[in-house]
């Protein structure tokens, strides 16, 4: 198999080559069984065998009289239409004709990532499943289209192709040799766990925004009213109070703050098996549907958001807001992959990167001894710091002996003593649970946070 | 065993075109071995045999099986006719010829499709209009041929039987030659 040029190209710009159409074992076939049967009729003096070999040397005279030259052109496309997972995508095979004779058949394969479960739904109109190749007739200066559609399962990207086709013509005596297409890149989004958060944020920063501040400026939030004083605008003047003391007053509002909110995704480690949007969730997809849902939440409110990643890649996404922020966390969150690494920063080195008013959602299955101590290093800087659990509930245990169970248990026990641990230092762990997850932490965090705090740095 | 399971799981995979025509490529060869082969020795336990010989193309048509068959059909007319001296009759040559085309042919179209893929009905559809067809303009042509030659036996003088080999040679020469043109 060789990458598709003549496919891509014009027909023109590729010349026919002497091994572009081979012979099939059905030729030779044809050709031994007849001349076999008009030896024999000769040096035996039977008619009767002539007519046995006549449908067969009739059959290969008819079939190689116009015999193909070029090769079928190939084009594999899909629609751009960036679904999330669980949507439909669709792809489209086209197989060309551009000969002066027709094929019999063209037998074309599309490879693509199992998460796309595209079936072909344009002959046969039925679900078949499964990646299976298709025959279809090609008549000659005309092109055949393929139309595959079906769901794509899990987020990620995926590879749709490279397609590979072969034509048959001849009466099966001769195949041409395979065109093959390049593979297309198609992304699919994580869809967001529904998410929902209360108002509370430890520490609100900036100027604009939608959280109250406790300090007094441009806002919708009324403080009280006070007397007018220089700098006041006048369309904030209160005239019923002034009217009524005789003063000027001027209605005192709180300022709208925004805040950042840092998604810290651990990567160090995966579990679970990954079984598509249906099926169950590895920590990966908890981890990422979960960062998707908490940026869009705070991106749609107008706070900033930044994404970090704690694995090998050490990947980090600056912060912004707004809708075109989401859609790059999104586009970011597609290269997560598990990156265990021997050498990993620890907590006070990750916080020299992040504001100190900044909410750390770090999202991490706490699978590793490192990321209890990367959390309660951050907590030490002074974070405010919210641990999500995303290992899954039904996670299965492998029973490879019998102390298999025990030793899950210890495991697990063991486990959740460092959660109570990471507790003990101040830092809310939570298990990942959707709308809700965040309301109580983020209240305790909140009321932590108004509290003064001797912090190390 | 692995190979096994996967064979197992390969024949769960297969789909209904590429079954219809193994199937045919089956009755094809059955029809022609049992044509063939002499009426006196068609016992059960000839049968089997004969069953278990036209199943080997159907399930391998791109081995050499096929070819097998089909010279074992040539092998079993010839000594029914010449062994067991049984008379050459018009409707069973005919309906072996087609045998033998029609086995030749769907082992041909069975080798090239996938025993999984979706196929086009438009695809057999066609391919089985053109055998017809094929059959139709042969048979006709044979039967031309037994109004027209002397007999099923020609007493053949040396000159004849070297004019003879000299035309299958060229008839031969010339289907390979169409076949490596490019």
């Amino acid at each position: 198999m060789r990458p598709g040029a003549p496919e891509t190209g014009d027909p023109g710009d590729s010349a026919p080559r002497h091994d572009d159409w081979v012979p099939t074992r059905a030729l030779g076939r044809a050709v031994l069984v007849t001349g076999a049967l008009l030896v024999a009729a000769v040096l035996l003096g039977r008619t009767d065998l002539i007519v046995l070999a006549l449908p067969l040397a009739l059959s290969v005279a008819f079939a190689l009289a116009k015999r193909p030259r070029d090769l079928p052109g190939l084009r594999l496309s899909t629609v751009e239409s960036f679904p999330v997972e669980g949507g439909e995508l669709g792809a489209t095979a086209e197989v060309e004709n551009r000969d002066v004779t027709g094929y019999d058949l063209t037998v074309v394969r599309v490879q693509h990532s199992p998460w796309l479960r595209l079936d072909d739904t344009g002959a046969q109109g039925r679900h078949v499943g499964g990646s299976r190749p298709y025959v279809t007739l090609v008549p000659r200066g005309v092109a055949a289209a393929i139309e595959l559609a079906g769901p794509a399962v899990r987020w990620g990207r995926h590879s749709l192709g490279p397609a590979s086709a072969y034509a048959v013509a001849a009466d099966g005596l001769l195949v041409s040799r395979a065109v093959v297409t390049g593979a297309l890149g198609v992304k699919v989004y994580p869809l967001t766990d529904p998410f929902k958060a209360d108002e509370a944020m430890p520490r609100a920063a900036g100027l604009v925004g939608q959280h109250r501040s406790r300090r007094p400026g441009e806002g919708g939030e009324l403080a009280g009213v006070r007397q007018f004083g220089p700098g006041d605008r006048l369309r904030r003047i209160d005239w019923r109070v002034s009217l009524r003391t005789e003063r000027l007053h001027v209605a005192a509002t709180l300022s709208d703050r925004d805040a950042e909110v840092v998604v810290l995704l651990d990567l160090l480690a995966d579990a679970g098996r990954s079984g598509g949007i249906d099926g169950t969730a590895s920590v990966l997809d908890r981890t990422v549907r979960a960062a998707a849902a908490i940026a869009e939440h705070y991106l749609h409110r107008g706070d900033r958001v930044s994404v970090l990643e704690y694995g090998a890649a050490a990947r980090r996404l600056r912060p912004a807001s707004g809708r075109r922020q989401y859609l790059t966390v999104l586009e970011w969150l597609l290269d997560a992959h598990p990156s265990p690494t021997a050498q990993e920063r620890g907590g006070a080195q990750l916080a020299a990167g992040i504001s100190a008013a900044a909410l750390v959602v770090v999202l991490t299955p706490l699978l590793d001894a490192r990321s209890a101590a990367m959390l309660a290093g951050l907590a030490r800087s002074g974070r405010f710091v919210v641990a999500v659990d995303t290992l899954p509930e039904d996670l299965a245990v492998p029973a490879t002996n019998n102390w298999g169970e025990v030793a899950y248990r210890l495991w697990r026990a063991e486990r959740e003593n460092t959660i109570g641990q990471l507790r003990e230092h101040g830092v809310p762990v939570v298990a990942w649970a959707g709308a809700g997850t965040l309301d109580a932490v983020l209240r305790d965090v909140s009321r932590l946070a108004s509290a003064p705090k001797a912090t190390l740095r | 065993m692995r190979q096994l399971t996967e064979r197992v799981r390969a024949v769960g995979r297969i789909t209904g075109g590429p079954l219809l025509v193994r199937t045919a490529v089956f009755v094809a060869a059955f029809v022609g071995l049992v044509v063939a082969a002499p009426s006196g020795t068609l016992q059960s336990r000839l049968l089997v045999g004969l069953l278990l010989a036209a199943a080997l193309p159907a399930l391998a048509p791109r081995s050499i099986a096929v070819v097998g068959v089909m010279l074992a059909m040539i092998g079993l007319w010839l000594v029914d006719t010449m062994a067991f001296g049984a008379p050459v009759t018009l409707t069973r040559l005919l309906a072996l010829a087609v045998a033998l085309y029609l086995t030749h042919t769907a082992a041909a179209l069975a080798a090239v499709l996938p025993y999984d893929a979706i196929v086009d009905s438009q695809v057999i559809i066609r391919w089985a209009a053109r055998a017809v067809l094929l059959v139709t303009v042969s048979g006709g042509l044979t039967i031309a041929l037994a109004e027209f030659l002397p007999g099923r036996h020609i007493a053949a003088p040396n000159v004849a039987l070297v004019l003879g080999l000299a035309a299958t040679a060229l008839t031969i020469g010339l289907l390979t030659q169409l076949g490596r043109r490019p």
